[in-house]
């Protein structure tokens, strides 16, 4: 067997539901490679219960199990980068999860925990120069800043743990607070409840970094035909002055 | 950064001891080592506590994902994203592991054994110059803990490091608790393998603990103590070596800083006999 075969037997072994005899037999010592195998499922098991704590609890141990089975036979991981080994389990299973009966938030309560995890660790170190906001500038948002769309609300809400959760529409955006506050460290993803407005225009503001603030304030309104008159402008500078202050907005994009 | 040489004992930076090491900043630790891909293209806590230890320690850098074994050529956005890294934290050469990690773009994420053939030879050979290449910097291989037997067709371990080191004119990263875990697996002597490695190419050591199973197998597990044994074997590749830096690994069960700390200086006193010595004995410390 030259090498590339053997590390594709070894691969098979360590990701098949159940390790196929003559692949063990082929690279010898098959109590031995049930012990890597062993290692490595062990190993990439508790990433995932770790990035989806909540949402494996709830799972249980059995259909957990199965899960990650499937997942490593199916559609074994690809990523590199340890972190990012969860958000294949979960691209794998979020289809399965969304059409719990049962639990019809469990998909929801994934979405939740990925994102919080993907949050956490975003890259920011290709920010634009940022100067104070003006509205003739593209606005610059704090580069972990993600919205999601909930039908249930799924966060934790003080209590690591619930049995259940209630239907509710949400609009949420987290973002990274890089910042140490009296009530949590620093770098912990914080999350956000918007209105369908709020949500849109920081949609904008994500999608097209290239145009000013007006410009997309603009679109946004003719687009939910909301007219911009004296309560529009108020709500949208206390919007913008809550945003700079947690850290949301970082400013505008100088030259 | 331009850095002295580095010397001593080292620390794995890892995040669960990070906020008591950063705010301590133990005088006892010379530097620090942290994998790469826990820091490429990511923000926020890592990239906090790295900057903030960069400020005290010279970091070294060690790979978890190279696996100088692979068949695959590691992609150009990788080696040119790594190598960034590198660059920025000043390391003077780069680390990974004499193994293989997956096959055809999948990632086992763990340490799979190579065997000690001639084609594996040549793999790896390939793979280090590629990496020398796109790195732009010096790099080193780690022997690593196997667990199953090679098949007799090939080299022995040690010779089979040999082998690659002389093709690839590469560095080793001299693992002294993988090597005493080998030796207790597979029942040899591990000074034996110890001198078998030309000392020249040694540019650093790990040590840690390991974990010994009720069926006798030692795991390398990284979450015990340093076991009785691989002190004396450090101190051993030290007296032929000389000052080599010397990083204590420890992943799992991570202990308090102070038993850590405890452990350093353990180390330390080893280090400062063994190269004192080594030094003594040299020919240009006789002249």
């Amino acid at each position: 067997m030259n090498l590339l075969e053997r590390e594709r037997v070894a691969t098979r072994v360590c990701f098949a539901r159940q390790p196929d005899p003559a692949d063990l037999e082929a690279l010898g010592a098959p109590e031995r490679w049930r012990t890597y195998r062993s290692m490595v499922r062990a190993r990439l098991e508790r990433v995932v219960s770790t990035a989806l704590a909540r949402t494996v609890r709830q799972l249980g141990d059995e259909r957990f199990a199965a899960m990650v089975a499937d997942w490593l036979a199916d559609a074994p991981p690809t990523q590199r980068y340890f972190r990012e080994v969860p958000m294949g389990f979960l691209a794998h299973h979020q289809a399965a999860l969304d059409a719990d009966e049962a639990r019809p938030w469990l998909g929801d309560l994934a979405r939740f925990e990925m994102l919080a995890w993907r949050v956490r660790y975003a890259d920011d170190r290709h920010l634009p120069p940022v100067v104070e906001l003006s509205f003739e500038r593209p606005i610059v948002l704090h580069p972990s800043v993600e919205l999601l769309d909930l039908r249930y609300d799924v966060q934790p809400h003080g209590e690591l743990h619930h049995d259940d959760y209630p239907a509710k529409a949400l609009h949420v955006l987290m973002f990274r607070d890089d910042q140490e506050r009296p009530e949590r460290a620093a770098f912990r993803a914080v999350t956000l409840i918007l209105n369908p407005l709020a949500r849109d225009l920081v949609r904008a503001w994500r999608d097209h970094p290239e145009e000013t603030l007006t410009a997309l304030t603009q679109r946004v309104a003719a687009a939910r035909d909301t007219a911009i008159d004296e309560r529009f402008i108020e709500g949208l500078a206390g919007l913008l002055e809550d945003y700079l202050r947690r850290g949301v907005v970082l400013g505008s994009r100088g030259a | 950064m331009a850095r002295t040489a580095i010397e001593g004992i080292g620390l794995g930076f890892r995040v669960d001891m990070a906020d008591e090491f950063l705010e301590r900043l133990p005088a006892e630790v010379r530097f620090v080592e942290v994998h790469p891909e826990n820091y490429v293209a990511r923000g926020g806590l890592y990239r906090s506590n790295l900057a903030r230890a960069a400020e005290h320690y010279p970091v070294l850098t060690h790979g978890l994902t190279m696996c100088f074994g692979t068949t695959n050529r590691f992609g150009a956005d990788f080696l040119r994203e790594t190598g960034a890294f590198l660059r920025e934290v000043g390391t003077p050469w780069h680390s990974d592991h004499l193994c293989f990690g997956g096959a055809d773009g999948l990632f086992v994420h763990d340490l799979l054994p190579l065997p000690f053939t001639d084609e594996a030879a040549g793999v790896v050979s390939e793979r280090l110059r590629e990496a020398r290449e796109g790195l732009d910097l010096e790099v080193a291989f780690e022997n690593v803990s196997y667990y199953a037997p090679q098949s007799d067709d090939g080299l022995d371990e040690a010779r089979f490091c040999v082998e690659v080191l002389e093709r690839s004119d590469a560095k080793i990263m001299l693992d002294v608790n993988n090597v005493f875990v080998n030796s207790q697996n597979f029942g040899f002597d591990p000074r034996a393998w110890i001198d078998l490695i030309p000392v020249e190419r040694v540019v650093q050591m790990h040590v840690a603990g390991h974990l010994v199973r009720p069926d006798g197998l030692r795991i390398d597990t990284h979450g015990e103590p340093i076991c009785d044994g691989v002190y004396e074997l450090l101190e051993y590749t030290l007296r032929r070596t000389g000052p080599r830096p010397v990083l204590l690994e420890r992943d799992n069960n991570v202990p308090s800083l102070n038993d850590l700390l405890d452990e350093v200086r353990r180390l330390t006193a080893i280090y400062d006999r063994a190269t004192a010595s080594a030094t003594a004995s040299s020919p240009e410390a006789r002249a």
